[in-house]
């Protein structure tokens, strides 16, 4: 052995002994030193806690993205108008009267009393604040362009209000419903940025503290509107695994949750320590056939195919079946609970024999092979009703090649540029509002984001219904387009999603279709 | 005696029929073997191991419990998955999917990977510096992006997949070649190898790789594991094997949401790759001391 | 020994500038946020419209340039989904927590895996060692996530023993910790194994019993020293691999940290906190490889000196 090689091999293993030491040493001293503190201890029996499945980035109401945190801002934040969580059907809340003195007109009448939670007054200029930050363009608010059917507000006195929209505007209640007040002189003192943090509203409850990522905690705002909250304080933490969840709601850390998927329902009513409720919703699943050849040159061009595909798939028994009866199928793509929804458009039979007639009429007696494109997550179990649609479809002689997309953002992209062929399988749900407008804009009109329609008709009695306040009308226009729709069938409507709410046996609060969580009406069943 | 164990000659690869002397027991290359054979065979012959079909949709027998417990049957001895289909049956043809998926990903990563390092190691210098900065780069780029990156330009697919899954393993590989490499450039059978003449290329190539082989089919081992739940979370990306065919990885992508009711459904195809794995580790294992040069002294 | 550092420390900025490069066209190709923001029922009009308001119809390269300036001064802009926010700030805040999970998992694994892995190579071919070898390729094989929330349903939702979810005491480190270390375990255990089977068989360690050194003494010296070269290479690599693993951890436990907020902004497209995340990211891991590599050159002379022959 060379002398020169053992000097060096043990003045270097004590200098190795030296590295590996204080190394370890800092991962020991980073793994001990504890992060932010513990949990808020709150008494339990006036506490709901609450799991939302998603993290709230802001609390400033005009700048929320996803319909999780609006419930968060609802509790902090009265909107101008309510509505029923049944049908829709308008309730005063901070305003107790709004009528069109002209299609283009609208009077709003205001609560004498209402404040908000910084002793401030609500009044017609508290409005007129509101709505113009809410259509500021610097602000980049994502909900700004929803109201550009707003022209103009002006304040007659301290509690009436004038709108004018841009056009006649059929959605003015709705929307109303949805536009929260915000604070000029808050505001002005604390700036947006601080105020998106830490808001003054004037809700059933208000905000107590919140650690981004970890927990958000409400208490109860005497002052507010009645009805007074019964439940005195709110809990939200931010988990998004849906496993970790239901086992949170298991072992009764968790008092409330939505989006339980329906193979778990059973077993959560069946623990003995909460119960799901379920209710028709507002959200309807179909497909999207691309009919008028937008993003290929395809079989669906032609409507006997379409029609094929349409008694191809046995919708009845992927309900029973693969959705244990947990929704309800339409004939047309909508929710029976919103307006607009003709009840009496026939659903297509399932009948393969004549589907197969149907194809080989058209010219493809063999069958084609199409792509079936979606998001895991629009749709309901969206990769289980792929593949099951893939088989019935199969059965025909179609054969059809799934394309599942690994981001929802990357879906809507290429369906906004009509770079998807062949069939989708999306999801609509009219923004929550009892009015089918939304979704057709989107999936109708000659501009929607979604939409793959080129028929002129449609186009027609699509603008007609969204520039008139006269309902009727409304209703015999949209008759139009989904009878239209129907016999071209350049849709194929599946069913309605039920929302449900899994809520600890220790409290009761009523699942409404709109899938708002109304924490003012909870109650205690002790 | 110390005098003449100390220095090794130029050290030659073992061969095969040293096995018997050399450390370890044989069992456990017979063992790894005969998974693979069964592996093998579930590829070439799953008609052999059952007589469903993996493809075929029973709507009215969704999640069945396996054979053995309450609610079970044996028509179904695994149990059926969400759309009803047999899930013995889906096991037995995932093996056509994911285990040679995952070989094929580690062949490619550990072939570029090793070669890389090995040149990082012996060379030095700036090409060190180059190749160390493009590994830390695939290190430090989030997976999921490189996942989302490549499906974007290339479409998803078996063949991107495999594409997908080793871009993001070959720094493995080349870190530890270079680690190893460097380590023995200046030992003393290298010094040896070059004051015979060799050409570089031929000197690492039947010098160096040998003696730097143990770590990386070890890891290598390992990795075909790793990759095998890779392939399960690029499923849940949908990047994965596509449905309807069956792959253990989007099995238990897909049986993620039933994991509190029938965990079986993640279970069963958890249990393959284990299975599977723990016979390439060994295989790996088996392997290593076959070629280990040291073990041809017999000691 | 410094100008070897000092080359690898311009390299971790060269390869965080690389990255961001990348990380900026690949999410111009990928997709962008305007539908998850805009809500639905809008019209393409509205789209562009939103668009143009957050700047993302401008062309690429300018949008490039002025993200490179800003990032120059330390500015990724404001998070496009948490308003008023900044990126790098939103990113700071939670590194925090992933480094707390990391070190936890990290020093726990470390110590579990030297003792399972040397016990195993000294007690070689022997039952124990076919246990451990057997028990981390099970445990290679155990999805993280069955296993975190098999450990949930078992310790919180039966036992009631530990919190189910979030951060805070260290009851809450237990099981994400635990979790981590499953991931983690069969490739440390099986590389210090095996190093320390090769090292064991070295002439100097034989050389070493024979000059009467007692065994304790053999191991710690000079078998640690030699066997710690691609140790601690892996070490420094497992951070990559780590990202993976962290992120199944944090989503599941709902653990505050960085690595699931960036992976829920690349999901999202918010693309100023990926920018801003995958740099801290970048740096982070680049210079836990730095660092294993100086531990590297500290310990072997032999590599310090890279130079062709």
């Amino acid at each position: 052995m060379k002398a020169g090689q053992g000097e060096g091999t043990r003045m270097s293993s004590r200098r190795s002994r030296s590295a590996v030491a204080p190394l370890a040493a800092l991962i020991a001293l980073l793994a001990f030193a504890s992060g932010a503190g513990g949990a808020i201890a709150l008494p339990k029996d006036a506490t709901l806690t609450v799991s939302l499945g998603t993290e709230v980035n802001s609390l400033d109401p005009y700048a929320f993205t996803d319909t999780r945190t609006h419930t968060v801002i609802l509790q902090l934040f009265d909107p101008v108008l309510d509505h029923s969580p049944l049908n829709g059907d308008p309730i005063p809340r901070v305003a107790t009267s709004v009528q069109p003195l002209t299609p283009t007109v609208w009077e709003l009448k205001l609560q004498p009393n209402a404040r908000f939670t910084d002793g401030g007054p609500i009044d017609a200029n508290v409005v007129r604040y509101s709505v113009a930050r809410l259509l500021d363009p610097r602000h980049k608010y994502p909900l700004t362009p929803q109201f550009n059917w707003i022209k103009a507000v002006a304040a007659v006195d301290p509690h009436t209000v004038r709108l004018t929209t841009t056009a006649p505007y059929p959605l003015v209640r709705q929307f109303l419903s949805v536009l929260s007040l915000v604070p000029p002189k808050y505001i002005q003192t604390v700036g947006d940025d601080q105020f998106a943090r830490n808001p003054v509203g004037n809700g059933p409850y208000k905000l107590s503290s919140w650690v981004p990522g970890q927990q958000l905690v409400l208490v109860r705002n005497d002052e507010a509107l009645p009805p007074k909250p019964k439940v005195q304080n709110l809990v939200f933490l931010p988990i998004t695994e849906t496993a970790t969840r239901i086992a949170g709601l298991l072992s009764g850390n968790i008092d409330v949750l939505q989006d339980v998927p329906p193979a778990q329902i059973d077993a959560i009513n069946q623990s003995g320590v909460a119960h799901v409720f379920t209710t028709p919703g507002l959200r309807a699943d179909f497909l999207v056939f691309d009919a008028f050849g937008m993003a290929s040159k395809t079989p669906l061009m032609q409507k006997d195919v379409r029609l094929a595909i349409a008694h191809a798939i046995n919708v009845n028994e992927i309900i029973s079946k693969l959705l244990n009866g947990h929704v309800t199928r339409t004939c047309t793509v909508g929710s029976p609970l919103a307006f607009g929804y003709d009840s009496k458009v026939p659903c297509y039979q399932y009948d393969p024999a004549l589907a197969r007639r149907l194809l080989a009429a058209a010219g493809f007696p063999q069958g084609f092979t199409i792509t079936l494109n979606m998001f895991p997550g629009l749709a309901l179990d969206a990769p289980e009703v792929s593949q099951v649609i893939q088989g019935y479809l199969a059965a025909v002689g179609i054969k059809v090649t799934i394309k599942q997309y690994p981001t929802v953002g990357q879906f809507f992209a290429d369906v906004t540029a009509h770079k998807v062929e062949g069939i989708q399988l999306v999801s609509e749900g009219g923004f929550g509002l009892f009015d089918l407008q939304a979704a057709y804009t989107a999936f109708t009109a000659q501009d929607g984001e979604y939409s793959y329609i080129g028929d002129h008709d449609i186009f027609g009695w699509y603008t007609g219904l969204t520039q008139t306040i006269d309902m009727a009308r409304r209703q015999q226009l949209y008759a139009n387009i989904q009878r239209r729709i129907s016999d071209q069938a350049y849709w194929f409507p599946l069913w309605v999603q039920q929302v449900n709410l899994a809520i600890s046996n220790r409290a009761r609060m009523e699942v409404s279709p709109d899938d708002a969580l109304r924490f003012r009406l909870a109650t205690w069943t002790k | 005696m110390a005098v003449l164990d100390t220095a090794p000659a130029l050290p030659r690869v073992g061969s095969w029929n040293r096995r018997a002397r050399g450390g370890g027991p044989v069992w456990k290359l017979y063992a790894s073997l005969a998974v693979c054979v069964l592996l093998a065979s579930a590829v070439l012959f799953p008609g052999a191991f059952t007589r469903s079909s993996p493809l075929q949709q029973q709507l009215g027998d969704r999640l069945l419990a396996p054979g053995w417990s309450r609610g079970g049957s044996t028509v179904h001895p695994l149990g059926t998955d969400a759309l009803g289909r047999d899930l013995l049956a889906r096991v037995v043809y995932g093996a056509r999917y994911t285990p040679p998926i995952s070989i094929a990903a580690v062949a490619a990563a550990g072939t570029v990977g090793t070669i890389l390092g090995v040149v990082a190691g012996y060379f030095g210098g700036l090409v060190d510096l180059v190749i160390i900065a493009l590994a830390d780069f695939m290190l430090s780029f989030p997976f999921i992006l490189t996942a989302l990156l490549v499906a974007a330009v290339l479409g998803a697919g078996v063949f991107n997949l495999i594409v997908i899954l080793a871009l993001g393993s070959w720094p493995t590989y080349a870190r530890i070649a270079r680690a190893e490499t460097a380590s023995m450039r200046h030992r003393e059978f290298m010094t040896a190898a070059r004051a015979m003449g060799l050409r570089t290329a031929a000197m690492l190539r039947r010098h160096l790789l040998p003696n730097i082989s143990s770590s990386l089919i070890v890891i290598g081992g390992l990795e075909v594991a790793r990759l095998m739940i890779a392939e399960a979370f690029l499923s849940f990306l949908g990047l994965g094997v596509p449905p309807p065919l069956p792959s253990w990885g989007n099995m238990i992508a897909t049986g993620r949401d039933y994991l509190i009711q029938q965990p079986w459904l993640v279970i069963v195809p958890g249990l393959a790759i284990m299975l599977s794995a723990t016979a390439f580790n060994f295989l790996g294992d088996a392997l290593r001391e076959l070629l280990d040069p040291r073990l041809a002294h017999g000691d | 020994m410094v100008r070897y550092l000092a080359l690898r420390i311009v390299q971790a900025i060269i390869v965080a500038f690389l990255i961001s490069l990348a990380t900026f066209f690949l999410l111009f190709i990928a997709g962008n946020p305007v539908h998850l923001m805009v809500g639905e029922g809008a019209t393409t009009g509205q789209i562009a419209q939103f668009s143009h308001q957050l700047g993302l119809d401008q062309p690429i390269l300018s949008r490039y340039i002025r993200f490179v300036a800003g990032m120059l001064a330390g500015n990724f802009g404001e998070s496009l989904f948490m308003r008023g926010q900044p990126a790098l700030g939103a990113v700071l805040a939670r590194v925090p927590a992933t480094l707390e999970l990391a070190a936890a998992a990290l020093f726990s694994t470390l110590v579990l895996a030297l003792v399972l892995g040397i016990a195993a190579a000294v007690k070689r071919s022997g039952p124990f060692d076919h246990a451990v070898l057997l028990g981390a390729a099970l445990a290679q094989g155990v999805p993280s996530f069955w296993f975190g929330i098999a450990l949930i349903m078992l310790f919180s939702v039966h036992l009631h023993w530990l919190p189910f979810a979030g951060m805070g005491t260290w009851r809450h480190l237990v099981m994400p910790c635990a979790t981590l270390d499953l991931y983690l375990l069969p490739t440390f255990v099986r590389l210090i194994r095996s190093r320390f089977v090769d090292v064991l068989r070295e002439d100097y360690i034989r050389t070493a019993r024979a000059k009467g050194l007692g065994e304790p003494r053999v191991y710690v010296r000079h078998a640690l020293r030699n066997a710690s070269a691609p140790i601690i290479a892996a070490l420094g690599l497992q951070s990559g691999h780590f990202f993976g693993g962290v992120v199944v951890v944090e989503t599941i436990f709902g653990w505050p940290g960085a690595a699931s907020l960036i992976v829920s902004s690349v999901v999202q497209f918010d693309y100023p906190v990926v920018q801003a995340g995958v740099i801290v990211v970048a740096l982070m891991i680049a210079s836990s490889n730095l660092l294993a590599d100086a531990a590297l050159a500290l310990s072997d002379p032999r590599v310090r000196y890279a130079s062709p022959e």
